[in-house]
């Protein structure tokens, strides 16, 4: 299954290389962010978030005309950043810090990836509740094309988004 | 237990609202149940403290509002660095280190919810 997916991003990035960046996608946009305070998700630029901590957003991928795209996020390793759906109601994502690292994080729309964004889980610095400030994390970077990022991606968890569940699993 | 739990916790909520955890999604709600350990503070629940010290013990369960949808969910910490977990999700859950770390309930692949659990130094 997991093979399987592998084939199905890396194909949708052998589209984007070939026919260049996606026509119709334009942007993102972030709303009614909640959780940890110190999270900074845009998909336009980045992710950033200090190990352990959660967050969750209403995001919407717009298009270059001004519409609304069928979109999703999918993390490249869910073991750093798991990025689920909350129920009823698909575009809002739920960001969970696993583990210090970095991930890549796709914008898919209508099935294609159309953008690659780096995702840092900050390995936690406070001694003390409540100050879990990520400032000091490494830089998340400017997004790069999807196309860029192509080549080097292991695609073998992206689309994987039940190693939560299974984590969560044995009730 | 569960249900004594949840039956003081309807009592109270008459009173007051000291028993609901405010969640993040605010699709149901998170149970904490204190579980003593030899040399540790124990915090009460069943509304998730305001701080827990390393080392202490807990149980943490959460109910979907909608158990029409969803049946049952499993919680995990969102990282085992902060918390571990015997015996399963529904397992003893023991405070590593400090921070403010968050625990998350999911059924059927989707996030229902997701609450922080402070965790101080002894």
């Amino acid at each position: 299954m997991k093979r399987r997916a592998h084939f199905a991003i890396a194909g949708a990035f052998g589209v984007l290389t070939a026919c260049g960046a996606h026509p119709y996608y334009g942007t993102s946009v972030v709303s009614e962010q909640a959780g940890d305070s110190t999270a900074q998700i845009d998909p336009n630029v980045g992710i950033r978030m200090a190990e352990g901590s959660a967050a969750s957003a209403h995001i919407e991928f717009d298009s270059q005309t001004g519409g609304t795209l069928s979109g999703d996020l999918q993390s490249q390793d869910p073991s750093v950043l798991t990025i689920l759906h909350a129920p009823r109601d698909t575009s809002t994502y739920v960001f969970l810090a696993r583990k210090s690292g970095l991930a890549e994080v796709f914008v898919l729309t209508n099935g294609v990836a159309v953008r690659s964004l780096n995702a840092v889980v900050s390995a936690p610095e406070s001694q003390d509740a409540g100050a879990t400030d990520a400032g000091d994390a490494g830089d998340a970077g400017p997004e790069t094309d999807a196309s860029d990022a192509g080549e080097e991606t292991d695609a073998q968890d992206a689309g994987d988004e039940t190693d939560a569940h299974d984590a969560a699993a044995g009730d | 237990m569960r249900t004594r739990l949840g039956i003081s916790c309807f009592i109270a909520s008459l009173a007051s609202a000291a028993c609901s955890t405010p969640t993040a999604l605010g699709n149901g709600t998170f149970v904490y149940e204190c579980v003593p350990a030899t040399g540790t503070k124990c915090a009460s629940g069943p509304a998730i403290p305001s701080s827990i010290v390393v080392g202490a013990h807990f149980k943490l369960t959460y109910t979907p509002s909608d158990t029409n949808a969803f049946k049952s969910a499993a919680v995990a910490p969102v990282s085992s660095d902060f918390f571990s977990v015997a015996n399963g999700a529904n397992g003893e859950w023991v405070a590593l280190r400090p921070g403010r770390p968050a625990a998350f309930a999911t059924s059927g692949g989707l996030a229902l919810d997701y609450v922080f659990i402070p965790v101080v130094a002894q």
